[in-house]
């Protein structure tokens, strides 16, 4: 292409134009980009915790912030499977009540006189084995997503009541006391749920196959004319989804010492305000897993507060509800707003180099 | 009716823009436009994207306020700049998108915001039948009011969402690309309306990209480019050079011998794709072909034909149902490519007729959408941003894409830059064999001429290009080859230099009777 290459570029741009220095803060594309939309989590969450703690000073104590970080594992393990499932524009409503039914199947196993291990890795395979069935409906048979994980919602919280004969089993020592263990100096549970976390983020930021799960979510078919592999990525979301909510009921067991065939109820959608929260669109495409997991914390610091603040039970969904409008508000207005002034920022920065002015770029707006 | 034909100002305009400035943060949107309508009169208005017509417009209708500059409409000086304002001194516009309430009737369409009612103030469906009747009889629209609405095509949802506006005794209708949906004949239809419009005095903007359109309708022509009004003329009088020339600023040939000028003549070398005989369903009956390196080959055939399918087989999106399809790029494989993920990585690029939904991602960076391709070819675990970036910048470089910044997202950039940026995602990863579904639709002139010579130019560098194209003046202007089809069957092959567009289409017609 060398011989033409001067005519067919002529008046296009030399270089990238040195464009005054970008502010962190309105920069796009860049992890900067995550910063900006986690902004408003993370004031809300350090306004919440401050006012807490100014009336019951206990509050941020290092204990204290362990218990969140195990009241919070069983959620956040959920929020990181679900992150890449609306990313890549697909969504699962049956997490609680899978989580319901692997613990009380785990207790009921262990009362059977199944060995932790055994125990652990059937909740395993279960939670895979469902995530897989739901990936091959959907990426093979065409099924939504939202209405086959309503079904798959309904059977598992009657399977749990059901096994359960609708009451808790409780379970002395389950899975070797995972519950009370110590790693590392932090509660056990409080170590897998930073580590899921750690590996999510990893592969769905830095990966090719994070990179592939934004684009199907994106445009499916932009992504499949492009050659990504969309069924298989979908039905890889699915199963991957699936192995984290094993996990969250081998945790949830070990947390309660018992399988409550109950304990799941509404995970699910907390789970999705979670992600949504922390600035993923439900249409698909965009997210990210710091956004998700803030969103975690900032329902474990609300239960935790409502605790310390000594203000009933009664009032725990009204006040979630009400933080919750209060901070997805806020992220909605910050995203629109950050887009805007970035876009606007680049514009200019064009029409001041001169080597690029050209009317054929259409700006936003306009 | 008679509130129809309400005077204008002093010059007889019902429409008047003075000197409207108008900037956005950053972007000066509006220079000094001034722009008139008279009664009766069909106003074209003409330009590029992003040249401000719509920013004119929505001064005109108050949807933005203008930072200087005055609209008057029907000689009243527009005081509040909102939508309301400019409706109730008579002002309407048509949008391109369909303006229908689908689970009413025709006639509660027509009447929607102002349907009489009866002694009690209740609405009564004969009544509003009758009232719509007398009002599209007096269009000359022939539909009946009772129908519902959904189950009007795009034709005729236009011609209501008209007689709405009409009905409400509109002084100045903006007809907003109104034929952007519609055929032949239901524009024929559309324009004897828009004339019975302007004879009883209404004043008409009529945006369009046609120029044909222009001249069949328009009385004066007013063509905009970056912001200013270039000019205002009568439309008969005005040549379509002279027309295109003040909407680019300088004239575009798109002549083959322009297109190909000063680049060099291209040695077809080895075939790079051979179809055998191949079938899908009844759409695709029995096409083979070859492509060679260094050369571009064009598949043309009327809407139906079967092209837009066989390009799709090509690229593997689809699987035929009986042939055979083989690539000479890439490696030696151990078994045929099936999926359109096998095609990718043996080198075949696709561009998709619908580049929106289906070429680019939209919400995406230019990065990410170059570097897609790469996402697809590549088995490395780990992503390089660095490296991304790098190869996005030299495909900005090379394609001459207008960005400011590689981490633009895509939908802020106009559609001869979207494609570009899908041609740098395979030229980044060295496809060989470039299939291109509509390589230009909704590209401006001078876009599409980059483009024409960039696919050249890739062909020069050894590449096959397969284009599906429905624009004669585009095949002459790229192709060394050019098959024919129709019902799913080449029916003439004829050399480039040869395919000039009343021969192509006389062969269309041809076959379409055979």
């Amino acid at each position: 292409m060398t011989v033409s290459e001067e005519q067919v570029t002529a008046g296009a741009l030399a270089e990238p134009p040195a464009g005054p220095r970008r502010s962190i803060l309105t920069r796009r594309g860049g992890p900067n980009d995550l910063l900006r939309s986690a902004l408003p989590l993370v004031v809300v969450i350090i306004a919440l915790s401050l006012f807490t703690n100014s009336h019951n000073a206990s509050f941020l104590t290092g204990d204290n912030i362990d218990n969140i970080l195990v009241q919070s594992a069983v959620l956040g393990i959920l929020v990181v499977g679900q992150t890449f499932l609306i990313i890549g524009g697909e969504v699962d409503l049956s997490v609680g009540s899978m989580v319901s039914f692997t613990s009380v199947l785990g207790a009921w196993m262990y009362t059977h006189g199944w060995s932790p291990v055994v125990v652990a890795v059937t909740l395993l395979v279960v939670g895979t084995g469902v995530g897989l069935l739901w990936g091959l409906l959907v990426a093979h048979v065409g099924v939504p997503s939202f209405i086959l994980t309503v079904g798959g919602l309904g059977f598992f919280s009657s399977l749990a009541l059901i096994l359960s004969q609708n009451r808790p089993i409780s379970v002395a020592s389950v899975l070797g006391d995972l519950g009370f263990a110590t790693w590392l100096g932090l509660p056990a549970l409080a170590v897998i749920f930073l580590a899921v976390c750690v590996v999510g983020a990893v592969v769905l930021h830095s990966t090719r196959f994070g990179r592939q799960v934004f684009a199907v979510g994106s445009s499916e078919q932009t992504a499949f004319l492009a050659g990504l592999p969309t069924k298989r990525i979908k039905v890889t979301l699915f199963v991957v989804n699936g192995l984290l909510v094993g996990l969250a009921g081998i945790v949830q067991l070990a947390r309660l010492s018992a399988g409550d065939p109950t304990s799941g109820a509404g995970l699910e959608l907390s789970c999705i305000a979670a992600v949504v929260l922390g600035g993923a669109a439900l249409t698909g495409g965009r997210g990210s897993m710091i956004g998700g997991l803030l969103g975690t914390l900032l329902f474990g610091v609300i239960s935790a507060s409502l605790v310390f603040l000594n203000i009933g039970g009664s009032w725990k969904d009204f006040v979630t509800g009400a933080v919750l409008i209060f901070a997805v508000t806020m992220a909605a207005a910050s995203y629109k707003r950050g887009r805007r002034s970035t876009d606007t920022a680049r514009t200019r920065r064009r029409l001041l180099s001169p080597a690029t002015g050209n009317s054929t770029t259409r700006t936003p707006r306009r | 009716m008679s509130d129809i034909l309400q005077p204008g100002d002093a010059h007889g305009d019902v429409l008047r823009l003075d000197r409207v400035t108008k900037s956005f943060p950053g972007v000066r949107a509006l220079r000094d436009a001034s722009f008139t309508v008279a009664s009766g009169e069909v106003h074209a208005l003409l330009g590029e994207n992003g040249a401000g017509k719509s920013t004119l417009m929505k001064i005109a209708c108050g949807a933005l306020a203008p930072d200087a500059g005055t609209v008057h409409i029907g000689g009243v000086a527009l005081g509040r700049h909102t939508p309301q304002a400019a409706r109730a001194l008579g002002l309407r516009v048509l949008h391109q998108e369909r303006q229908i309430a689908a689970h009413l009737s025709v006639a509660e369409n027509v009447l929607l915001d102002r349907v009489p009612t009866g002694p009690l103030g209740l609405v009564g469906r004969r009544r509003t039948e009758r009232a719509a009747r007398a009002l599209l009889d007096e269009l000359g629209i022939g539909l009946d009011p009772g129908r519902s609405a959904a189950d009007l095509n795009a034709a005729e949802a236009q011609l209501v969402a008209l007689a709405r506006a009409l009905s409400a005794g509109a002084t100045v209708l903006v007809l907003d690309e109104p034929t952007a949906s519609l055929q032949g004949d239901e524009v024929r239809v559309l324009f004897d309306i828009v004339r019975t419009l302007a004879g009883r005095g209404v004043g008409i903007v009529f945006i369009s990209h046609h120029l044909d359109e222009v001249y069949a309708i328009a009385d004066r022509v007013t063509v905009m480019r970056d912001g200013a009004v270039v000019g205002t003329v009568p439309a008969a009088g005005t040549r379509p050079d002279q027309l295109t020339a003040m909407i680019f600023g300088q004239s575009v040939d798109v002549s083959r011998a322009a297109v190909r000028a000063d680049l060099p003549v291209v040695v077809r070398g080895e075939p790079l794709v051979e179809v055998e005989n191949i079938h899908l369903g009844r759409t695709v009956n029995g096409v083979s072909l070859t492509v060679h390196a260094g050369e571009v080959v064009a598949l043309t055939g009327p809407l139906g034909s079967g092209a837009s399918e066989v390009a799709q087989l090509v690229a593997g999106a689809r699987g035929p149902s009986a042939g055979r399809i083989t690539h000479a790029t890439g490696a030696a494989r151990t078994r045929p490519p099936r999926t359109r993920r096998d095609h990718a990585r043996c080198g075949v690029a696709f561009l998709p007729a619908d580049r929106k939904h289906a070429g680019v991602l939209l919400e995406h960076s230019v990065t990410e959408n170059v570097a897609l391709g790469d996402r697809v070819t590549s088995r490395r675990v780990l992503l390089r941003r660095r490296e991304d970036r790098r190869r996005a910048a030299e495909q900005v470089h090379r394609l001459g894409i207008r960005v400011a910044d590689v981490r633009q997202r895509v939908q802020t950039l106009s559609g001869g830059n979207q494609q570009k940026v899908v041609l740098g995602r395979w030229l980044a990863v060295r496809s060989r064999v470039l299939v291109l579904d509509e390589p230009t639709a909704g590209v401006d002139v001078a876009a599409k001429v980059e483009i024409y010579r960039l696919l050249l130019a890739a062909a020069a560098d050894g590449a096959a290009v397969l284009i599906v194209s429905s624009d004669f003046e585009e095949i002459h202007a790229l192709a060394d080859r050019v098959l024919v089809v129709c019902d799913g069957r080449v029916v003439a092959e004829l050399p480039g230099h040869e395919a000039d567009p009343h021969r192509v289409m006389q062969i269309e017609m041809e076959g379409r009777s055979a």
